[in-house]
Order: structure tokens, then sequence, then C-alpha cells
């Protein structure tokens, strides 16, 4: 962007121009704060700044617009303790906010203006009790996603009833999170539209696992796309989930056979998109995979080490458009795509060592031309 | 080739194909949904837009009357300035009054397309500029008090571009 003192040739003669009307009053009156606010919508939140320096009435159709709001985010970090003393007034109500490494013990003095508008909200690593965060929930009334990683309470504390809930929220994640009754606490919140439900960081010991299928339960009318690190024992579980039409899945370390990976599929055959991080997975596997997932679009998945992967699966996936293979990092690892068929298949990304992507290029990089295939690599560091 | 009559604010009369004419979604609804009868002969009356200016959108849509719909939700071109056609930048090669009233007068019409390349070529008129160029680019007066415009400076320090 230019900067204050910059002003291009071009600019000033356009100015001088300007300056000859300038008894006329603004032509940009002429356009009411909707078209404004259609005009603005294609910018930055770095281009908007200065919209809102502008004059008054750009200001507010900056400020009272959802959608231009949501491209500010602002960060609260360091090592503050946010309490009465804090005064925010001078902070934009953005719609999405982090908070970082901080206290937070009261809230009347900063929250409420924040509140309101909030679309999104992160607390990393933070120290507050249940019931603080409860109270900042309860004025989240439009909030759409909750991040919540690494909090940890500093006394303990007993939490009152929760006697609201967020009707907006589409999304849930919720990480290495140190109160006892959290899913109890996110079951009573979470409202029709839940659909992003993620948890990780706490043990698979029999009484979560009872947590989680709980909460899923009482989601599973909106429920899209859970990520977790599930036992075998969990799938079985989550499989029982009647009116849960899955689209998404993304399981990490992993505590369940292949065996049971396959039969979750087969339970749930309306999981479009599937990722499995620390499993390797045999043809075998993924043609099972493959079979009972029909709409299946879009997959992230380690072969089994075998010096060269033939994708056969592929022909039991006939609708995949993207596929993503990890674990072909190991030099000696070669693709071999010969009489593979996935008549879909748009874009194939590869995970590659930093200086080493030519074990795997060369043939696969003349399969994909060839097909009119997007092919791409995550370079491994 | 079936025409209708369409009168302006200032009561000029066009005579239109009814094809060109239903670029506007405004007189498609009259039309289709009010069952206003073109064969009468009636001009369909439109107060709020000027002869010149509807002059200039049926040029516009005589060449864009073949264009095929576009996708519905399309949220990368939504985010998109730089994809004006060359014809649609020429043909908005006018001064700011004619442009806003294009728009005006595309707005009441609910013609989106044409509403969608001038909110572009607006937002490239805004693009990379500072607040004080911006002033100049559309004559606005800087209308904050003093310091006013000092603390926002400040407010919007705090704020920083999304990720992505």
């Amino acid at each position: 962007m230019a900067s204050e003192d910059e002003i291009s040739p071009k600019l000033i003669s356009s100015t001088v121009q300007l300056t000859l009307h300038d008894a006329q009053p603004s032509q940009a009156e002429l356009l009411p704060p909707e078209l404004w606010e259609l005009i603005f919508r294609p910018l930055s939140a770095a281009e908007l700044l200065p919209i809102r320096r502008t004059c008054r009435r750009w200001l507010d159709i900056v400020t009272n617009s959802p959608a231009l709001l949501a491209k500010f985010s602002i960060r609260i970090e360091g090592s503050l303790v946010l309490n009465r003393t804090v005064d925010l007034s001078n902070v934009l109500p953005a719609a999405k906010v982090y908070i970082g490494g901080i206290r937070i013990t009261q809230l009347d003095s900063w929250w409420p203006g924040l509140a309101k508008r909030l679309v999104a909200l992160t607390l990393d690593n933070c120290e507050l009790t249940l019931p603080t965060l409860s109270a900042m929930l309860a004025q989240t009334s439009n909030l759409r996603k909750l991040k919540l990683n690494s909090i940890r309470s500093f006394e303990r504390c007993e939490l009152e009833q929760v006697n609201f809930q967020l009707d907006k929220l589409e999304k849930l994640a919720v990480g290495w999170v140190d109160y006892e009754g959290i899913l109890e606490f996110c079951i009573k919140l979470c409202g029709p539209r839940l659909k992003t439900f993620h948890v990780h960081g706490v043990l698979m010991e029999e009484q979560m696992e009872l947590r989680i299928i709980q909460f899923m339960e009482a989601a599973q009318d909106s429920l899209e796309y859970i990520a977790l690190c599930p036992t075998g024992r969990l799938l079985e579980k989550i499989s029982t989930l009647k009116r849960l039409k899955l689209k998404r899945i993304q399981f990490g370390k992993c505590d369940f056979s292949t065996d049971q990976l396959v039969e979750f599929c087969r339970t749930n055959p309306t999981i479009e998109y599937v990722q499995i991080l620390e499993l390797s997975l045999s043809s075998e596997t993924l043609n099972a995979i493959g079979s009972h997932l029909p709409t299946l679009r879009r997959l992230w998945v380690t072969c089994k080490q075998e010096r060269t992967i033939v994708p056969t699966f592929l022909r039991h996936m006939k609708g995949l458009k993207f596929l993503f293979l990890y674990g072909t990092y190991y030099t000696d690892q070669t693709l071999d795509f010969t009489g593979y068929e996935a008549p879909f298949l748009e874009e194939l990304v590869l995970k590659v060592a930093a200086c080493d992507d030519s074990a795997v290029s060369v043939n696969v990089t003349k399969e994909c031309c060839d097909r009119g295939i997007k092919l791409g690599y995550d370079i491994y560091a | 080739m079936s025409t209708i009559k369409l009168e302006t604010s200032d009561g000029v009369k066009f005579t239109v194909k009814t094809q060109v004419a239903k670029c506007s979604g405004t007189i498609r609804t009259m039309l289709e949904d009010i069952g206003i009868n073109p064969q009468d002969g009636e001009a369909i009356p439109l107060s709020n837009v000027h002869s010149t200016i509807l002059q200039k959108i049926l040029v516009w849509a005589e060449h864009h009357v073949d264009d095929p719909e576009p996708p519905r939700e399309d949220a990368d071109a939504a985010k998109r300035t730089d994809d004006i056609c060359s014809w649609d930048e020429d043909f908005l090669k006018v001064d700011q009054r004619t442009l806003f009233d294009v728009m005006l007068a595309a707005n009441y019409l609910d013609m989106k397309q044409l509403i969608a390349v001038c909110c572009k070529t607006v937002a490239n008129m805004i693009k990379g500029k500072t607040a004080d160029q911006i002033r100049r680019t559309f004559n606005i007066e800087n209308d904050f008090p003093p310091g006013e415009e000092d603390k926002i400076r400040l407010r919007n320090q705090f704020c920083e571009e999304r990720s992505r």
C-alpha cells in the first residue's frame, strides 16, 4: 500500500482537476450506504483502514457491516491480566478476536464492547475459571466459531447453571482444556447449527469417551465434521448414532485397527472427506474404504510403505477429486499410476522431503500431465 | 422480434427488444409476475431513471444480452476487482457523476452484473490510496472533529488482516 507521503504523479494531476470542482458537494453522497458497502466488500482489511478514516459516513458503513468487520481480527496477547482496570474502548469492534497467553479475571470493563459483534473467538493458552468463560460466552450471541486451546483455571470453581445457548455456533474446537466438565458445558452451549467438532488432547479414557459420545449424540442432527483421536471402541459407539450424517472425518493419533476403520466407513456412508493422519493403510483397506464411501471426494492418506505405490484403490473411488499422499517422502518410494482410473481426480498432492522430489516426480508428473491433473508438493521439512 | 416501451423520468420513451429489457430483474418481474402486457403498447414507467442514463444502460444490456447466467455464489469472483472485461472498462470510462448514476439506476433496475462491474470499478479507484487521497478522489470532506481521526488511526493499529 502506498504510504502517506507517496503520491504518484498521476494522482497529483487528478487532484488538480478535482480541486476545480471543489465547490460542488461530493458525488459520493449520491450512493446509499448499501451500495458503498457492496463496493467495499472486495477490499482487504488493510484497504478498509483508510476507508474508516475518510469520513464519518464511511466509518459508520464499515462499523455497521458484519461482512466488512469479518475481515478484521484483533489479537490481544502478552503477559496481560484482563481485569477491571483494562480499557479496550480504543479497539475496533472486530468480528474475530484472538486472546492468547492471558489471565482473565474480570469482564465488565472490556468484554461487552467486543462480545456482541463477535463471530469467531479463540482463547489460546489462557487462565480463567469456567464460570468466567461461561459469562464471556453468554454475551456472544453471534458467535459462529469457538476455539478453546490450552485453557486452565487458576482456582477451583464450580460452574453454576448454563442458561444460554449459542444458536449460531457452527464450529467448536476444544483442545487441552483443563476443566473437568468442559464437554458437559459444551453440550449445553451448542445450538442447532453445530457442524464441526474438534476435540484433542484429552486421553481417550472410557470416561472421556463417554462424554464425547454424549456430546455427539446431542449434536448429531447437525454435526458433519469431526476431528479427534479415536479408539476403536469410540468408533463403534459413534456408528450407533442413528441420525448422525457425517461428511468429513479427520483422525489423528489412532488407536484403532484398519478393520474398525473400514467398518466405521461402512456404517457412515455419507462421508465425503477422509483424513487419516497416523495410520498407514494397505491397498486392500483403501479398496474397502472406497467401496463403502460412494460420495468420497477428498482423501488424505498414508499408503503402506512399499517400494512402489500403485494406487489401484482409485478404481474404487470413482468420484475422488483430491488426493493427498503422506509418506511419499521416503526416498526409495515411487508412485506408479499405471492402470488407475479416477475420471474426476483434479488434484494430487504429495508430501515430499525438501531436497528430494525427484524420486516421485518423474513418472507422476507425466501421468498427471497426460490426464490434466494438477500436481502439488507439500514440502516436508 | 418482440419489443416493449420504457418511459424515463424525463418523459422520454424508448422502444426496446424484450430480451434486452429483461436484463433488468425489475422489468422481468413486472412482465412475468405482475403480468404487465407489453402488447398493450403502454410504456413501462421507470420513474427513477433519466433518459441519458437509460440510454447508456441499454447499450450495456444490448452488449451483454447473450451472457451466460453467472454462477450463483462465486466467492472468488466477488473478491477480485481485476477481472473487468475490457469492453466494460471502456464503457465505464465516464465521469464520476455518470458512473454513480449508472450504478443507482442499475440498482433500481436490479441488474446484478452491471452493479458488480460498477462496484469493482469504484473499488479500484479506492485501492492503494491513503484516506487523504481517497477524499480527494471523491471530493469528500473530512468531517471528523480535530483529534478524532487520530483516535481512529489508533484503533486501526489494533487490527490486522486475517490470515487468509
